[in-house]
């Protein structure tokens, strides 16, 4: 099984909230990236199905230099090549179109991406990636059957409020996958510094002609303002001692049952 | 026809969904501003009586596909439907729920149309000139502001829940007016097997008075034990947050949000739970909502009636012995 996973590298401990300066992306005032958890657990997945069906993993990252830190972490994990595509777009539609560029030079039978970035979290990127591609999809997967044959796949997938479809899916496909599908695995410190060592692929937009030659730029929104979020309520924060919050908390708890 | 802003009405072949009856309540705002005509979409088979109930509520049109293909949701068929029947229909604007079905259907259905999709918003301003909408970031820490400008032909819009709005009340009949789809099955590449519905619990957490609920903060599994104890002393149910269930310290059944349960008990305890977006459309109608945090800018605070800002595991503890005792007076008394 030829797999490739997308992955998004994300701020790790946002300290300040900024618009960038052309109005397209927040500023997260940290230049230290992770992979984007739910991307890793698509990860995990791929792993594992590698190990079960054998084939190889080549994992996508569309950012900047800073980006490649999620890719060392994938080596470091084990997968067989990683490709960093430089480009600064943040908008789903845009990153998908150059994924869709670098992914339609390889040869594979599925593409795996998590539900959504902790950041941007619209959870479109793998949607779309699959139209550019002209795959059908499947989003919020939990589970893979991908034991019976290489044309076709059973996954289970979430609908919301704990309802769950099974379906039955055609292979190439693009499935955005759901936290927790695999438990996410330790990578050691040591095994990343040493994947910093080994070789990894990165495609400039001009590598990505079609792109280049000037492909239909999506229509997207310019970002006028950041704020926090309005409450609806103003919490009364409990404060003093321990046991005398304690005796408040269950005071109020008894009050209203 | 007139224009339209439409409402894609999400069911379970018996009841509307609580998000689609939101819809129409804000889509009638906005159809307002536009002096637009407010439809809906309904798409399924044998939907007569969902129909009937959309026609009672404040429409002008109620768009109807009743085919047999559309008995369960395919993400294929749906997502072809959907896009055949809105290039014929050409409104001003969609809005759909943020829902699984929108994530997965709506930005295929964008792609196809050649339209914007802005999805995930917590609020929307539609104008003659431009689009505006609210979109929560980085877990619901921060809100970004974001306009479209000039208006696009049509745009898709997806909307998180917003408990406690109001219906509105009915002002318009709607005309009701069937739509015919062709989808081709043959060519299908995606085949629904089956549909679950997770059950088996040994309570019911959307039945409960008083919900204990975990999430990322609580650091360890053996947390999940103190909850339980705190649980029990109140008379309570457990539930939690969405990495605790991926991390495997509670079953599915416990899992309120967007994936799992939507509860309105009269106490939600929230321990060591940020309020991702998931998490709160899950939580929000609670009556009184206590939240444990040691992060004071936590988007639970911003919607809790008090706050207990600290270090969980160090106070859990003292609750728990001091809901014990309050238990013990309660039984002393009588």
């Amino acid at each position: 099984m030829e797999i490739v996973v997308c992955v998004k590298a994300v701020c790790m401990n946002p300290v300040r909230f900024e618009l960038s300066e052309v109005g397209d992306g927040i500023d997260c005032g940290s230049r230290t990236l992770v992979m984007n958890e739910v991307d890793e657990y698509a990860l995990e997945q791929a792993l594992v199905m590698r190990e079960e069906l054998g084939g190889s993993i080549t994992v996508i990252s569309v950012g900047g230099l800073a980006s490649q830190d999620a890719l060392y972490v994938a080596k470091a994990k084990g997968v067989d090549r990683v490709i960093r595509a430089a480009a600064d777009y943040v908008d789903p539609v845009s990153v998908s179109e150059i994924l869709a560029k670098v992914i339609e030079r390889l040869h594979f039978d599925m593409v795996l991406t998590g539900v959504e970035s902790s950041d941007n979290m619209t959870g479109q990127t793998g949607i779309c990636l699959a139209e550019k591609l002209g795959l059908p999809f499947a989003y919020a997967v939990t589970a893979i059957d991908a034991t019976s044959s290489c044309d076709f796949l059973t996954v289970r997938k979430e609908l919301g409020g704990g309802v769950y479809q099974v379906l039955d899916i055609r292979l190439p496909a693009v499935l955005c996958i759901q936290s927790g599908i695999q438990p996410l695995k330790y990578t050691a410190p040591a095994r990343v510094l040493r994947a910093r060592n080994e070789p990894l692929e990165v495609y400039s937009l001009q590598d990505l002609v079609p792109m280049a030659e000037g492909a239909v730029q999506p229509i997207r929104p310019k970002l006028v303002s950041l704020f926090k979020p309005e409450t609806t309520r103003k919490a009364e924060i409990l404060e003093g001692e321990p046991s005398h919050i304690a005796s408040v908390v269950i005071e109020k708890i008894l009050e209203v049952c | 026809m007139a224009e339209q802003v439409l409402v894609v009405v999400e069911h379970d072949g018996n009841e509307i969904g609580t998000i689609s009856r939101q819809l129409a309540t804000r889509g009638r705002e906005q159809s307002n501003r536009l002096n637009a005509q407010l439809s809906a979409l309904v798409l399924g088979h044998q939907v007569e009586g969902i129909v009937r109930s959309l026609s009672e509520m404040d429409f002008d049109v109620v768009f109807v596909a009743d085919d047999s293909s559309f008995e369960y949701y395919n993400p294929e068929v749906y997502t072809r439907a959907v896009s055949e029947i809105l290039r014929d229909i050409a409104p001003r604007a969609v809005l759909l729920g943020d829902t699984y079905m929108t994530r997965e259907v709506g930005p295929a259905v964008a792609l196809r149309l050649g339209i914007p999709f802005l999805g995930s918003c917590v609020d929307v301003e539609l104008s003659e000139t431009k689009v505006m909408v609210t979109q929560p970031k980085y877990g619901g820490v921060i809100h970004v502001r974001a306009e479209l400008e000039p208006v696009p032909s049509s745009i898709l819009i997806s909307l998180q829940s917003r408990p406690g709005l109001p219906d509105t009340v009915r002002a318009h009949v709607p005309s009701i007016v069937p739509l015919k789809v062709e989808v081709d099955t043959p060519g299908l590449r995606t085949r629904v097997v089956d549909v679950i519905q997770e059950t088996g619990a040994e309570f019911d957490i959307t039945k409960a008075d008083i919900v204990i609920a975990g999430g990322r903060g609580l650091g360890a599994k053996e947390s999940i034990s103190s909850l339980k104890e705190l649980a029990q002393a109140l008379g309570g149910v457990v539930a939690c947050s969405r990495p605790v269930y991926d991390m495997g310290w509670l079953p599915v059944d416990c899992l309120v949000g967007m994936s799992g349960k939507t509860v309105i008990p009269k106490v939600y305890v929230a321990c060591g739970i940020s309020g991702a977006p998931q998490h709160v459309m899950g939580m929000s109608g609670a009556q009184c909502i206590i939240a444990i945090n040691k992060d004071v800018n936590a988007p639970i605070i911003g919607l809790a009636h008090y706050a207990v800002v600290g270090d969980l595991r160090e106070f859990l503890p003292t609750l728990i012995e001091e809901a014990r005792r309050a238990k013990a007076d309660s039984k002393r008394g009588g």
